[in-house]
């Protein structure tokens, strides 16, 4: 008798994980909303991190060099979807200062919610903002990355020295700007997430690492020899040195979801 | 009559635990053991903890800073931050279960695990711990081959089917709304299935047991899963009877532990990758019905990654063991 009704239990419970494994799983289909990214900038010469003041370093052409300034502009954030739709982020201009560590991990509030398989964004400031609209937050002239005499910002604005600089005191001084031609150096990029993208939800804080590396700078397309050009305020040079940071000055690490 | 039953059995339980859509235990595994017992109904509490510390070319303490070996209060007033090479970083898995088996037969043998989970991360200073009823595993093993009570060399194999329930929290988010990490949780959400296989050797007095796991694991509702993974611990040990009622069980262990990390639509993230080789040592009590266990280990290798690296794992345990002299099905 006992032996019977184990018999029907067993038959029982068998017969409910059949049952249930003939469900399928439920997918919450629920992704919207307005979530929040980090974007975390991990400033680095080459393989090594961005020391101020105290890192040595060489560039391409083998030219010594310290970097005592490394600030940038990254602007008009875009998140892309993988139909090719796209989130832009209004009023998304983030100043990069190394020597200021809070401004190296910043956090990008009211995205959309979704999957996104890469990023765009501007290095430096677009064409209108240049010339227009208000000047605060990061675009603050006080922040020392506008020309007043030229009405127009500073993209990247990289200083230091270097043995093999001719200038006083063999400092460097490059300061990439301008939004006009024939000298525009308004460049875009793209980066594309790796497996399993970006999701953004309201309930998630995902985090970008990106390694921003100096030395493209001075490398990518062409290589920069110090003792010939060791400074300038935008011009023609500028944009020898805006075609080599677009190469590669900018790249994804890693993504934590 | 009996033998149509017995078959009757070994069908449903393949029926059970085959097509189920069984999900598997956690990234880090069921813990196996030695295993030693033989045919007779038990209950186990156990308390598995394990831990993660420090990064690549740091320190990788087995209790570091305020971790605890048992930490039952929950914590979720931490900012979630993510790790970024703090020396002071830790993850800590700790499980405290209760395990049951009972024997249908002599060679049939199943299994409940009913796990309470404390897990702690602290990153940046950021300490966050989430306790509570973690996913229920069950599992079936049979026992392929049995050549006990042999004068020199004894033999067993069992091999099982099992499945892990999602009976665990899935989506706890912290004080700010932001939820936590896929494996900071306390359940995956997802039914994932496993095979098993324990195999036990032993020589006069010294054996080795063998286990290894596979789990297939499922996804949740938010399309994230795990990436298949495999378990297994090796242990050498030795019997010593101390008089006719103690008798000790010291033993050598490694596990060995590879996941392809987490997953997200089916497509693998590159996220929590586990490749580890642990080792240590045992030790088992032996005193009439009751068992004590102990198990310490530590790193031995471990894949380079970005998070806090393998430290240790302990493992302390009592089981009562039923002096089963019937089985349901003969």
């Amino acid at each position: 008798m006992i032996s019977i009704s184990i018999f029907k239990s067993v038959t029982f419970v068998a017969l409910i994980c059949t049952i249930a494994s003939c469900k399928k799983n439920n997918t919450e289909n629920t992704i919207k909303g307005l979530g929040k990214v980090n974007l975390e900038f991990d400033n680095r010469v080459g393989s090594q991190k961005l020391e101020l003041n105290t890192g040595a370093y060489t560039n391409a052409n083998g030219d010594d060099f310290k970097i005592t300034t490394f600030k940038y502009y990254v602007s008009n954030l875009t998140f892309n979807n993988a139909d090719g739709s796209k989130k832009v982020i209004p009023e998304s201009y983030l100043l990069i200062n190394a020597a200021d560590e809070k401004t190296t991990l910043q956090t990008i509030e009211n995205v959309p919610a979704g999957d996104y398989v890469s990023m765009d964004f501007v290095i430096g400031v677009d064409s209108v903002r240049n010339f227009a609209g208000a000047q605060t937050g990061s675009l603050d002239p006080a922040k020392g990355m506008f020309w007043s005499w030229n009405s127009g910002y500073i993209f990247v604005m990289m200083e230091g020295s270097s043995s093999k600089s001719t200038k006083p005191d063999n400092k460097l001084a490059f300061h990439v700007g301008g939004a006009k031609a024939p000298n525009n150096t308004v460049r875009k990029v793209t980066l594309p997430f790796p497996a399993g993208g970006l999701r953004v939800r309201s309930n998630s804080q995902p985090e970008i690492h990106l390694y921003v590396d100096a030395a493209y700078l001075f490398k990518g397309i062409t290589n920069i020899n110090f003792a010939t050009l060791s400074g300038f305020h935008g011009g023609p040079n500028a944009m020898l040195i805006a075609d080599n940071y677009a190469t590669g000055m900018f790249k994804l690490d890693h993504v934590h979801n | 009559m009996a033998s149509f039953r017995v078959l009757y059995y070994k069908l449903l339980l393949l029926l059970m635990v085959g097509i189920l859509p069984a999900k598997a235990c956690d990234i880090c595994g069921c813990y196996m053991g030695i295993t030693p017992y033989d045919n007779q109904s038990s209950i186990t509490l156990l308390h598995r903890y394990r831990s993660f510390s420090g990064y690549s070319g740091q320190k990788h303490p087995i209790f570091p800073g305020s971790s605890q070996l048992f930490k039952f209060a929950n914590k979720t007033n931490s900012p979630i931050s993510k790790h970024n090479g703090n020396p002071t970083d830790y993850e800590v898995y700790r499980a405290t279960e209760i395990r049951a088996r009972y024997f249908l037969s002599k060679r049939i043998e199943l299994n409940a695990i009913l796990p309470y989970i404390s897990n702690s991360e602290k990153y940046n200073s950021n300490l966050n711990t989430l306790t509570g009823i973690g996913d229920v595993n069950l599992f079936a093993g049979y026992h392929l081959l049995r050549k006990l009570d042999k004068p020199i060399i004894n033999q067993r194999l069992i091999v099982g089917l099992g499945v892990k329930l999602p009976t665990g929290k899935y989506k706890t988010e912290n004080f700010e709304g932001i939820k936590f990490g896929t494996l900071h949780q306390l359940g995956t959400g997802s039914i994932d299935r496993f095979i098993y296989a324990n195999y036990l050797m032993g020589y006069k007095k010294a054996g080795l047991s063998l286990s290894a796991t596979y789990k297939i694991n499922g996804a949740n509702n938010q399309q994230e899963s795990i990436g298949n993974s495999s378990t297994s611990f090796l242990n050498f040990f030795y019997n010593v009877k101390l008089n006719n009622t103690y008798k000790m069980m010291p033993s050598a262990q490694f596990a060995y532990e590879y996941s392809a990390g987490e997953k997200y639509k089916g497509i693998k993230t590159g996220e929590h990758v586990m490749n580890n080789l642990m080792g240590g040592f045992g030790l088992d009590f032996f005193i009439k019905n009751i068992t004590l266990n102990m198990a310490l280990q530590t790193n031995i290798w471990a894949a380079k990654d970005d998070h806090p690296m393998p430290a240790g794992r302990l493992v302390l345990g009592v089981t009562y063991n039923f002096n089963q002299l019937y089985y349901l099905v003969n």
